[in-house]
């Protein structure tokens, strides 16, 4: 004990018991009531007799005694009286005290920060299970370490755009519930390779996808994933296609489109609303060779194919006339045979 | 009247308060309440013909500044440990709780809760975990505080355990 003045230490008794209520009961090493005072009726204890069991009495005490500690410290217990109040229990002379103090101001603040504290929490997992649902969880844990500046940075990557033929005419004979629950069906199998691979799921547009590789660290080149991110796409709409056509339901084809180059990546949008984007000549070619490419068929960029060295042998080159590009480019076809 | 301790334990805002809420006064509110402490609730049950008054203890929820107090387990006689089907760590939490309930008061009679359960479609954790836990021996309910599926069954469950049921 510090040397302090009797006024000193009244003023710090004071102090710690202003607005507390401090009530108390002495118990036996079995718990039963030996003495008592202070303000028991605030906690909802009345009648007390010497000899009772402190349990019967007192309902949050029950089961407590005989005690194998020293001391006891339990924080807001709401008492029957409905006060919450802190419990302190200690031996003294082969004695057990019971010690309460009023905490009705405490838990009050306790419950302003904890409250906040834990819906952030769950807000935080709400956005992780956002994140995890458009990205997959492995990228989504990826992308938060990853340093993307707002102001945007110039990247080798290589941008896939993948429809599903045929779809749109489709989709406008069908109930709306119908159509969503296909294109649901259909986007699950597109989508899965593109994480498969590290790419990521930049937007999904109705029936179409447009993925970027080279985004997130990988050891494959980005073009090397995008093209085998494509592969892989048109091997599960033939699985889904011959599950669907045992059971009589319609089929539907992908084209696909890769174009690999710098391209800018960058956060757009508002204060409110932001989103990863890419932009930049590759993207439009990208998406200017899927609208060329037929059912089944992968559509490649020559700066794609220079870099896929041991799928190369699949490609077989040509010309094509791309929208918005005045001279024919060379573009390199891979087309899936229906067997 | 037999008296029996009850403590429901897990991690913060999987559904203890409803579940005591929905058992006792058969009320449910959409809004997420934390905890502070402990509330205490009691109900009067008959279970094979012998009136037993269940104390239930709401205890705060378990979240990464605080962790739960094992010294309010003391005397209880069973405890359910409350998961979210929706939220996977919930699970993960239950156990630790587990361990150091054991430690406290060691092996009583308890059953895991997985609330929630108007919201299945929603569940990251998946019927083959609960089902394997239930091969594994575990006593396993899924409830829902919100439209009162399953409450009373787990309590009432819980309750024979401890009888010895």
């Amino acid at each position: 004990m510090p040397n302090l003045a009797p006024p000193v230490v009244d003023y710090i008794c004071d102090l710690s018991i202003k607005d507390r209520y401090p009530a108390y009961l002495l118990l036996d090493q079995e718990g039963l009531i030996k003495e008592w005072g202070g303000n028991l009726k605030t906690y909802g204890i009345s009648d007390v007799q010497i000899g009772e069991a402190v349990g019967e009495k007192v309902t949050f005490l029950d089961g407590f005694f005989p005690l194998d500690e020293e001391k006891l410290f339990l924080a807001c217990i709401q008492t029957d009286s409905g006060i919450p109040a802190d419990v302190h229990i200690f031996s003294s002379n082969q004695d057990w005290w019971v010690l309460l103090l009023d905490a009705t101001e405490k838990e009050a603040q306790r419950v302003v920060l904890q409250q906040k504290a834990n819906e952030l929490s769950l807000l935080r997992d709400k956005h992780a299970k956002i994140m995890d649902q458009y990205l997959g969880k492995e990228i989504a844990e990826k992308l938060i370490h990853l340093n993307i500046h707002e102001s945007g940075e110039c990247k080798f990557a290589s941008v896939l755009f993948a429809d599903i033929c045929g779809f749109t005419s489709y989709s406008e004979q069908r109930a709306p519930v119908e159509v969503f629950k296909l294109l649901n069906s259909y986007l699950a199998y597109m989508i899965q390779p593109v994480l498969d691979e590290g790419g990521i799921v930049d937007k999904i547009i109705g029936d179409a996808v447009m993925a970027i590789f080279g985004v997130l660290p990988s050891g494959l080149p980005p073009p090397v994933q995008a093209v085998q991110a494509a592969l892989k796409m048109i091997e599960n709409m033939k699985t889904l296609n011959n599950d669907r056509q045992m059971q009589h339901q319609d089929t539907f084809e992908v084209s696909i489109g890769i174009a690999s180059g710098h391209v800018f990546l960058g956060i757009l949008g508002s204060k409110n609303r932001r989103t990863l984007s890419v932009i930049g000549h590759h993207v439009n070619l990208a998406a200017r060779l899927e609208g060329q490419a037929r059912p089944n068929e992968i559509l490649i960029d020559n700066n794609t194919f220079k870099e896929i060295s041991d799928l190369q042998s699949r490609f077989s080159k040509t010309r094509l006339v791309l929208k918005g590009i005045r001279e024919p480019v060379s573009v390199f076809s891979y087309e899936v045979s229906d067997e | 009247m037999i008296k029996k301790k009850i403590c429901m334990l897990g991690a913060f805002s999987v559904g203890k308060t409803s579940l005591v809420q929905r058992f006792v006064k058969s009320i449910f509110s959409d809004k997420y309440l934390t905890t502070v402490g402990v509330k205490i609730d009691k109900k009067s049950v008959v279970i094979k013909d012998k009136d037993v008054e269940m104390l239930l203890w709401d205890i705060y929820g378990e979240d990464e500044f605080q962790k739960v107090k094992t010294s309010y387990l003391r005397g209880a006689s069973g405890y359910f440990l409350v998961i979210d089907g929706t939220r996977k760590s919930t699970l993960d939490t239950a156990f630790i709780l587990k361990e150091r309930a054991e430690e406290t008061i060691g092996k009583v009679p308890f059953i895991l809760v997985f609330n929630k359960a108007d919201i299945e479609e929603e569940w990251e954790i998946e019927s083959k975990t609960i089902q394997e836990l239930s091969e594994s021996g575990f006593s396993i309910i899924k409830t829902s505080a919100k439209i009162g599926m399953g409450v009373e069954e787990a309590f009432l469950m819980l309750a024979e355990k401890m009888l010895g049921g």
